[in-house]
């Protein structure tokens, strides 16, 4: 009696077996990525692979067109992180103190470019390019993806602004700084690690975006539009592998980076 | 007496006065925070939604292939009614549902060790693990599934070596089910689905679970319960909100993705696909737009269902 | 003299509870003055009013007879040191102190010499450089008070400064701000439940009960002639006798209020004292408390009594026993009719 009592939390090793492999198998993908960039297979996918090679690395870099998609990637993602911290942190400055009337609705509709699905998003942005008779390309790619990118900063600088005591504020207006002063000394210090977090995760979420930039991005590429139309027409089949790793690195340190800048700073 | 002196106030600049001033207006220090992002949003994302509904009620002239802007259903009844399009629909539909029903089994016993059983350690390790795939890049994840499943790929290599090649060979015969190789056939689409959205699933059923209080488990044990029976009768009512709040995400990413179903795809067509076809190359965008009102109802319905469930106290 | 702070009419609300309810007052230069009260009282708020945290819905603020009721804080010539100190973080101690003289904008060094200059005063010169987590809470409280007084304020405010401090160093800190104040010759204002501290340190004490002051007073007068039988029961624990039982005692029905230190506890049938009041009742329970007793007597109208006295003054009296409650006339201070 007394050991089954002891065992009734405690899981079978098949279980335990199952979690684990589950968990491994999430990785799978991205480690083959990773492996595929080194063949010497330029035909097919074939496994296992026939040789490695750097060799791929070097074309990869000496592709104009890549460079070209890159440097497009990189320019929509910095303006669209500008633009979404300024919005942003605009926002949370105003959601984190008073209640006010409308409040819940600002909440919902900074959520909605996330909530609806990328092609909603996508068809709806074109739409209004069409109606308005714009052009599409690297201006509209850095509109949509500044709309959904603001939420993404509004939230990491809103939760810590909640976190700021409201006697600080009193404290500093007390000893004689205004409004102004108080935010140059006191807010934004404290905002500083959020800010930074929320914008290196809206940077990785602007360089990786596909699917509304499909819609708005009439003929300009980003890499992962060269990317997708690799796809169906490749040419170097591991130059895509290639580009897959670099994508891969530029968007998970950023995240990576985030994680750690927003973890409590007891548990860093 | 330098008490006093100490204490004389310097004259106020000008940006000393605009604090005063903003400060005894709260209203509209807040009107002048959100005039900026309220008029983005205002412009660029509502107006591109009214677009959108505006759009979805124009037709295109059949001749011409050009926008005319007089309102009209037609567009609408175009969706609902060709069977083909009501082919689309419910396909889409179908496999939403599918990688649900699979992510939610899939997620469970994970969610499960990963709350109850695992040491902290091992609990962190479960976190991290999770997130990390949600953080690597989606169009690479794809990518990787294309390559795992393409025809002498990994995923055929590791089916042959242990001589299941014939089985997978089968498979791929069924209709509806199979095609020409592992990736282009709704078989893996349906892995790839299930693949990439499994972390929005186990994320909220973990949330779920974790608000389980032990004493309920010691409790059912106590009364003669064996794990299963607790499982059932105790465990899944009670993290039925972690399973409305992820199932949310399985449904609507599915639902609304085209990017899958084009790259480890099959030939018939998804409502996403379409949205994108018909906007590229057709340039009838008012069959887009209608398209794509359709997911919006269908989330909107799902959403209703999932909130019934108390999805939205889990998120 | 114009008055250092002047409440005239002074109310806020919050939705519909009074949390300050038309409250005036006066409190001069150079006075040490305590706004005592229970939680909920209305004395916090009162002094976010004078800060000028809140602002009033009524009625005006006066600093030096100035009417500041519109002013921000950084206005008002007046410093706080908050419950919790509000210390920031990621900045030192020294950086800290001298936020004051920094928003400004005097020159860097002016800055740190006024700022040590502060340190010294409260005894902390070497800890300039630590930041305020690695600082306990005694001395987060000094560099709290130090940040205070940079700007040498008219008025410095202190809200429930000894709060979170131990026996002995509340003892210790008490002694200190009563020197300090009589050094700095500023008014002092602060805000404390505890009646003792408020009795042992101030000047003057108002006492507040749910958004109204019941007395303002010198702690003497407070102690010895307590106006309601809310400053009687907070002020020192006195019985109150309503005005039922007052009109069988004394004759009026007036309520009344008595020490328990006045308060003798007889054996039941033993002979009285003239001029004086008695009521029998039943000792319900003893309380030692080293110096003196107490006990708690049950009278038979069914309230509760209190005597005490030191230890080897009264015979033992053991629960259960009938008594006698004595006490003289001239002990029994009236308080004003209105109900608790």
């Amino acid at each position: 009696m007394r050991s089954e009592a002891a065992n009734w939390n405690r899981p079978s090793s098949g279980a335990r077996l199952a979690a684990y492999a589950a968990l491994a198998f999430m990785h799978v993908p991205v480690l083959v990525i990773i492996l595929y960039a080194f063949t010497t297979d330029d035909r097919t996918y074939a496994f296992p692979l026939p040789g490695v090679t750097l060799h791929w690395f070097s074309v990869a870099f000496a592709r104009t067109d890549i460079w070209d998609a890159m440097r497009m990637s990189l320019g929509v993602a910095a303006l669209a992180t500008l633009g979404a911290i300024v919005l942003g942190s605009l926002t949370a400055l105003a959601m984190s103190r008073t209640r006010f009337w409308g409040r819940e609705g600002i909440t919902f509709l900074l959520v909605l470019p996330i909530a609806l699905p990328g092609i909603v998003t996508g068809i709806a942005l074109l739409s209004a390019i069409k109606l308005a008779h714009l052009n599409p390309g690297f201006w509209t790619i850095v509109a949509g993806h500044t709309t959904f990118c603001i939420v993404i900063v509004y939230n990491n600088v809103v939760a810590r602004l909640r976190r700021l005591p409201q006697n600080w504020i009193e404290a500093s207006m007390d000893l004689g700084a205004d409004g102004w002063q108080t935010f140059r000394y006191i807010v934004l210090p404290q905002m500083a690690t959020a800010l930074l977090a929320g914008g290196m995760l809206a940077f990785a979420l602007s360089f990786d975006e596909i699917i509304v930039t499909l819609f708005t991005a009439g003929h300009d590429k980003t890499l992962p539009i060269w990317f997708f139309n690799e796809l169906f027409r490749p040419r170097e089949r591991p130059v895509t592998n290639v580009v897959a790793v670099i994508v891969m690195v530029v968007t998970f340190i950023p995240i990576l980076l985030a994680y750690y800048l927003t973890k409590p700073a007891d548990e860093r | 007496m330098s008490a006093v002196a100490a204490s004389v106030m310097p004259a106020p600049g000008v940006l000393r006065r605009s604090a005063t001033f903003l400060y005894r207006r709260p209203g509209l220090y807040l009107v002048l925070l959100l005039v900026p992002p309220l008029l983005w949003f205002g412009t660029v994302y509502l107006g591109s939604l009214l677009a959108l509904l505006a759009n979805s009620f124009y037709a295109i002239d059949e001749f011409t292939a050009k926008i005319v802007y007089q309102p009209t259903l037609a567009t609408f009844k175009q969706v609902v009614t060709q069977p083909a399009h009501i082919d689309i629909i419910l396909r889409t539909l179908l496999m939403a549902v599918a990688v649900t029903i699979a992510c939610a089994c899939i997620a469970m016993p994970i969610a499960n060790y990963m709350t109850r059983y695992a040491s902290p350690r091992a609990k962190a390790l479960f976190y991290v693990g999770v997130m990390l795939p949600m953080w690597t890049s989606y169009l690479v994840k794809v990518y990787a599934w294309r390559l795992i499943l393409a025809k002498q790929g990994i995923l055929s290599w590791l089916l042959d070596s242990v001589g299941l090649g014939g089985a997978l060979d089968t498979l791929l015969r069924l209709p509806g089910v199979g095609g020409p190789s592992l990736s282009s056939s709704y078989l893996g689409m349906f892995i790839v689905f299930v693949y990439m959205w499994l972390p929005y699933m186990i994320l909220p059923l973990a949330a779920s679970l974790e608000r389980v209080p032990v004493s309920l488990l010691q409790a059912s044990a106590d009364l003669g319960a064996r794990p299963g029976q607790t499982f059932r009768n105790v465990v899944l009512p009670l993290v039925l909100p972690g399973l409305a709040a992820g199932s949310v995400f399985t449904f609507s990413l599915t639902l609304g993705d085209y990017i899958i179903p084009s790259v480890v795809g099959a030939p018939g067509y998804f409502i996403g696909m379409m949205v994108y076809q018909q906007q590229g190359t057709a340039g009838n965008i008012p069959l887009a737009a209608a398209f794509s009102v359709v997911p919006i109802v269908l989330i909107m319905i799902y959403l209703s269902l999932a909130k019934r469930a108390g999805a939205f106290d889990a998120l | 003299m114009t008055s250092a702070i002047e409440f005239r009419d002074v109310s806020r609300i919050y939705g519909d509870v009074r949390a300050v309810d038309r409250v005036s007052l006066t409190i001069a230069a150079g006075e040490f003055f305590a706004m005592l009260g229970p939680s909920g009282s209305g004395k916090t708020t009162c002094l976010r009013l004078v800060a000028g945290f809140e602002a009033p819905d009524a009625g005006t603020v006066l600093l030096d007879g100035r009417d500041v009721t519109a002013s921000p804080p950084y206005e008002r010539d007046v410093n706080t040191v908050f419950q919790d100190y509000a210390l920031f973080p990621h900045m030192s101690v020294l950086e800290n102190v001298s936020y004051g003289p920094r928003v400004r904008r005097a020159a860097r060094a002016e800055q740190r010499r006024r700022a040590l200059e502060m340190l010294e005063l409260v005894k902390l010169a070497d800890l300039g450089e630590r930041k305020p987590s690695q600082l306990s809470g005694g001395q987060r409280q000094r560099v709290s008070l130090a940040r205070a007084l940079i700007n040498q304020p008219r008025v410095l405010l202190l809200d429930e400064p000894l709060g979170a401090l131990d026996l002995k160093l509340r003892e210790e800190m008490q002694v200190e701000l009563r020197n300090l104040q009589r050094r700095l010759g500023i008014t002092f204002v602060f805000v404390t439940h505890d009646q003792g501290e408020a009795l042992s340190m101030a000047d003057r004490v108002a006492v507040f009960n749910r958004g109204r002051i019941e007395q303002l007073d010198t702690p003497r007068a407070l102690y010895t002639h307590p106006a309601t039988a809310f400053v009687a029961r907070f002020v020192g624990g006195a019985n109150v006798v309503e005005s039922a039982l007052a009109q069988r005692l004394s004759g009026h029905s007036q309520p009344f209020a008595v020490r328990a230190e006045n308060v003798r506890v007889m054996t039941a049938g033993a002979a009285l004292p003239g001029d004086a009041m008695h009521c029998p009742g039943t000792v319900l329970d003893v309380q030692y408390h080293g110096a003196t007793s107490r006990w708690l007597v049950k009278l038979e109208s069914g309230e509760m009594f209190a005597a005490s006295s030191e230890a080897n003054a009264m015979t033992a009296f053991n629960p259960g026993a009938p008594v006698t409650l004595v006490w003289l006339r001239s002990d029994a201070v009236p308080l004003a009719a209105a109900t608790a």
